[in-house]
């Protein structure tokens, strides 16, 4: 099916983490900017992220809804935590409120006890349901719908025909991400906090290359035989970033917003991602997918896709030749698999593959 | 305290049978690709209820396509009396608002707990004084059930209880959990670390297809380890654990806090493969009752 002048497209959704960067991501062509808040009396307490990716005020964040509606752009706060507990439901009960009076106009949750807070504070918001909420089939996004979500983000490790069907059958915006993070593992269910301390410092100097904790080197053993070590391989590391090649797809899949991620990375990488994809886009809403795909060599050798000190300078080296595909044909992101032949045949050797 | 033993396979839930469990588990936990066809589930079924013992039907996270296998079993299900299903997945949830006969309880992947992590760091401010600690160590090791509403609103459900982890520093936020009214199930020796789609094992053994992949994890496992970290732990199919070791006087503190059931998975993870290996674990964790 091809891309016509009746196919809706896509929103693109930027990330922000202060007003000069909602400036720029707007300027750059982003529909709807999504961001976090800080929470008074929470700033020490972050899993995924530190406070440093969120919109340091109220008041800061005030200016970026004023700017952001005046542009026709819709603001999404994200609450940043995938729990919570009875002790803290003051601060985040105060902390909804205060970014609904400062003119969010969705909130993204990653909790259905947090929904329940939510909508006992406030019904002046949009409800969109976050990839903590892990999303991974259409069951999960009805149910979600029958919680109250609007929109749901689906989990990034949905396959791109599965996207494709939720978005169509189900009565509710649907997200996808396309950029950036494509988390080795589920979102909610991954517990390799990205701290930084001095140990996991040491362990990045061995690696080039994006520093998480899935893409370190482990050494590997058979766990019924120890004796046997089979290598060390960064085996837990299925991180994809880039969905350009799929953008065609993604269009006609029927979703209602792209998300780019990198709430934590500095505001020109935010622009010059968002241009990208909006120019993409737009060449593609003209119905000129030809030239699209013609242009992308160009664009993956030319895009610098991370400010921070990589050895890949493009999105060739740092997607296409690593295989870093977002929507790779099966569930699986491929692996170069460093096995030696030894270890490999030894290995097989000893698997009894026992059937259910 | 009783024991319930999880399986993944007929032949290790016969073991399981054999054994002095109190209960048995059925299903895979957290990889939809080794969820059982319709007939193995009904077989399993029939050798727990001639074994005279209580059946648990366990639901991994799901795709699309799995959730096409799960609505035919659980249309098996719900038409038998005292089954219980683990939820491993929200849209199980949803499909079992129809099923009003099955008891319905979160499975680990469904519930939030900060401690699974394996980084002792707990908060990223670099010196964090006295004060801060203690106050972030309090949300740190409480779970997503540790809120009101949260448990007000699975009661609402239809759900009454669910799986933890085996993490002593939480077991005191586990007994207000069960004074609101929700049974708690407490899982032991292994942690799930991080659940993965893109299963990393195949994807190490060079499996292609999910459908074809040939299940490996069914009798192996790895143990990985980060040597600059010096952090170990065990990968098993889509899933990363750490280990954790259950002792008898955390089997006390459990007794106390109210939870009356222990979980044994057994598998190349926890190498309870046979019935002994199971009866010794369940009389070597009693002494602690």
């Amino acid at each position: 099916m091809a891309i016509t002048d009746k196919t809706v497209i896509p929103k693109i959704l930027a990330p922000i983490k202060a007003y000069t960067g909602a400036v720029k991501v707007i300027e750059a062509g982003a529909d709807e900017i999504y961001c976090g808040v800080r929470t008074p009396g929470l700033e020490d307490f972050e899993l995924y992220r530190g406070a440093s990716t969120d919109i340091p005020t109220y008041d800061e964040f005030r200016e970026v809804t004023d700017y952001a509606h005046s542009h026709n752009v819709k603001v999404l706060v994200t609450i940043n935590q995938p729990f919570i507990i009875d002790s803290i439901e003051d601060t985040m009960a105060k902390h909804i409120r205060n970014c609904v009076e400062a003119g969010a106009d969705s909130l993204i949750i990653g909790d259905l006890g947090m929904l329940q807070l939510v909508k006992d504070v406030t019904k002046d918001v949009e409800l969109c349901a976050s990839t903590y909420l892990s999303a991974t089939n259409r069951e999960a996004v009805k149910f979600l719908r029958r919680a109250g979500f609007t929109r749901v983000v689906l989990e990034r490790h949905v396959p791109l025909e599965q996207i494709a069907e939720m978005a169509k059958d189900i009565d509710i915006e649907v997200e996808a991400f396309i950029h950036g993070s494509g988390c080795s593992n589920i979102n909610v269910n991954c517990y390799f906090y990205h701290y930084k301390f001095p140990a996991m410092d040491q362990a990045y100097l061995e690696i080039d290359g994006i520093k998480f904790p899935c893409s370190l080197p482990y050494e590997v053993y058979d766990r019924a035989d120890e004796q046997v070590k089979l290598g060390t391989f960064p085996i837990v590391d299925a991180y994809t970033f880039c969905s350009l090649c799929k953008l065609p797809a993604l269009i006609r899949s029927g979703v209602y917003g792209l998300k780019i991620e990198g709430r934590g990375i500095n505001e020109e990488y935010q622009a010059s991602t968002t241009k990208l994809y909006r120019e993409a886009i737009d060449m593609l809403q003209q119905g000129d997918e030809e030239s699209f795909i013609h242009k992308l060599e160009t664009i993956k050798k030319t895009f610098t896709p991370l400010p921070q000190t990589l050895p890949m300078n493009n999105l060739q080296e740092l997607c296409c030749e690593q295989e870093r595909c977002y929507y790779a044909p099966t569930f699986h992101a491929p692996y170069k698999k460093k096995l030696t032949w030894q270890a490999w045949t030894k290995l097989q050797c000893k698997l009894l593959v026992v059937q259910p | 305290m009783k024991f319930t033993v999880q399986t993944e396979t007929l032949s290790l839930l016969r073991e399981a049978l054999a054994s002095q469990c109190d209960r048995v588990r059925f299903g895979p936990e957290f990889c939809e690709w080794k969820i059982p066809n319709l007939e193995l589930l009904k077989q399993a079924y029939e050798e727990v209820k001639e074994a005279g013992k209580p059946f648990t039907y366990v639901s991994p996270i799901l795709s699309n396509q799995g959730i096409e296998k799960i609505i035919e079993q659980l249309a098996f299900l719900r038409d038998l009396e005292g089954v219980e299903v683990i939820i491993g997945d929200i849209g199980v949830l949803n499909l079992l608002q129809d099923y009003k006969g099955l008891q319905l309880r979160l499975g680990r992947s469904r519930v939030y707990i900060p401690a699974r992590s394996p980084w002792s760091q707990i908060t990223r401010m670099p010196d964090p004084s006295f004060f801060t600690r203690l106050k972030v160590e309090k949300i740190f090791y409480q779970t997503s059930l540790n809120y009101a509403r949260s448990l007000e609103y699975y009661k609402s459900l239809g759900v009454m209880g669910a799986d933890v982890d085996w993490i002593p520093k939480g077991f005191p936020h586990y007994k207000k959990i069960i004074r609101n009214g929700f049974k708690l199930a407490v899982h032991a020796y292994a942690i799930p670390v991080a659940i993965t789609m893109r299963c990393h094992m195949a994807r190490f053994l060079g499996e292609v297809e999910p459908a074809l992949c040939t299940k490996p994890c069914l009798s192996k496992a790895f143990n990985i380890r980060q040597k600059e970290l010096e952090r170990d732990f065990i990968l098993h199919g889509n899933v990363v654990f750490r280990s954790v070791e259950s002792q008898q006087r955390d089997v006390r503190q459990l007794k106390r806090m109210g939870v009356d059931e222990l979980i044994l998975s057994m598998g190349p993870v926890s190498k309870l493969l046979t019935t002994k290996d199971l009866n010794e674990a369940i009389a070597a964790l009693s002494r602690g009752v």
